[in-house]
């Protein structure tokens, strides 16, 4: 556990430093500021406005974050061959890929905190009070984000950044439609069709389970029961692909 | 259905700018009324859409046609809000006033703001609408009920005590119609 974190601490002290990080968090709050500018332009909105741009805001800077950090973890070790006088250390490739991984997690989570409060101060200023029960919403974007991520460091274990980009970006926009495609697809498709559809959907990550923010803009607190199974889910979900990681990493030759 | 896909998931964010570009177009195109606002209707088919659940865009936007000159779009509009959406309060409430404040269907109007008053959250002003509704359209002893018990309740206003009572002596002092009680 020290060993995961010493390189956790690492990697977090190194992505911090990250200057497209910075860049990202600017337009994340020129985006939650942009909501003040909407609101005079909508008409009997401006509540929801607010909420549904800082949230897209967190979702959508964060996944960015996720993506353009997480796809170059693992890379750039191999490619400045620092990885070198890693593996030459008393460190297993696992304990070396899950310390990436938290290193990276604990940046998102500073990062989505910083968005969290520059939504809610936001709110607080507008709209006269908090609003907690944007929370439950925000929490289950970051579990998103973790999944996002653990699919970047998937990619970054065995390939270029520039596939490991495309790959989770094509992963993501899959995960964002596997509910919808899967109602469509059966209505186009024959038995055959219909069968693999229904593969690939418990195969592939169903991002959706982790989008309440309607629910939450609205007011409404989630059922509790649907945060704890997303939650396990996205849990499960980022095991079983550390777990993937962590085999081609193990597999591959630093020669 | 394609631009829902294309919003991945921010659909909710995308309806709004539509709905910002809607107010935009409309408040652009205002003074030009009654010349015809061929985007508007689009606009706001592409904004519930995006989010059907968009209750502020289907009542603004109704009030947008109804202004524009479109009345049955606009009762349309509503409909369509209040189908998508049966456990909102303020749909049903706005059908109701369209149909006593521009069409004078008082019946409808009834009707509507019967469904309203069972709905959650509906505004506590409603029971006083259907028991004077209830009066206008001939139904003289439910309105006399429901006047009553406006006066009997407790959490009443002064106010609306003295409205009520009012009613009742109009009622009372008015001739018992034909087909009185629904």
């Amino acid at each position: 556990v020290a060993k995961v974190l010493a390189i956790a601490l690492n990697t977090f002290r190194e992505t911090v430093r990250d200057k497209i990080l910075y860049t990202l968090l600017v337009f994340a709050f020129a985006m939650i500021g942009a909501a003040a500018i909407f609101v005079q332009l909508s008409v009997r909105a401006e509540g929801r406005m607010v909420k549904d741009l800082g949230l897209a805001a967190i979702s959508l800077i964060g996944t960015l974050m996720a993506i353009f950090v997480g796809i170059t973890l693992v890379y750039k070790e191999v490619d400045r061959r620092t990885i070198y006088t890693i593996v030459a250390k008393p460190v297993r490739r696992s304990q070396f890929i899950l310390g990436k991984y938290l290193g990276l997690l604990i940046t998102l989570a500073v990062n989505v905190a910083a968005m969290a409060v520059g939504l809610l101060a936001l709110g607080r200023v507008l709209e006269g009070q908090w609003q907690w029960v944007l929370l439950p919403g925000i929490w289950l974007i970051y579990v998103e984000l973790t999944l996002v991520t653990a699919l970047a460091v998937l990619f970054s274990a065995f390939t270029t950044p520039v596939l490991s980009a495309t790959f989770t970006l094509c992963l993501f926009v899959i995960g964002r439609l596997s509910r919808d495609l899967v109602t469509l697809l059966p209505k186009l498709a024959g038995a055959g069709l219909r069968g693999v559809a229904f593969t690939l959907y418990y195969l592939l990550p169903n991002l959706q389970m982790f989008d309440i923010k309607g629910q939450v803009v609205a007011g409404q607190l989630p059922d509790p029961g649907w945060m704890v199974g997303a939650t396990a889910y996205g849990l499960l979900y980022i095991l079983f692909i550390l777990a993937g990681t962590t085999i081609i990493f193990e597999r591959r030759d630093f020669k | 259905l394609v631009a829902r896909y294309l919003a991945l998931g921010y659909d909710r964010l995308a309806a709004d700018l539509v709905w910002v570009q809607t107010v935009q177009y409309f408040g652009e195109h205002v003074s030009a009324i009654p010349a015809r606002l061929p985007r508007l209707r689009p606009l706001l088919e592409l904004t519930v859409a995006l989010d059907p659940h968009f209750v502020e865009a289907y009542q603004y936007g109704a009030l947008f046609l109804w202004i524009a000159g479109d009345r049955q779009g606009a009762l349309d509009f509503l409909q369509e809000g209040y189908l998508r959406n049966p456990a909102h309060w303020a749909l049903p409430h706005d059908i109701g006033r369209f149909y006593f404040l521009i069409l004078e269907d008082y019946p409808k109007a009834l009707r509507w703001w019967t469904i309203t008053q069972k709905l959650p959250g509906a505004p506590t002003y409603i029971p006083r609408f259907i028991a004077r509704l209830e009066g206008r359209v001939g139904h003289r002893e439910t309105a006399l009920e429901l006047w009553a018990a406006i006066l009997n309740d407790p959490t009443t206003d002064e106010h609306f005590r003295k409205i009520a009572r009012q009613e009742i002596e109009r009622l009372l002092g008015s001739r018992p119609e034909g087909a009185s009680t629904p």
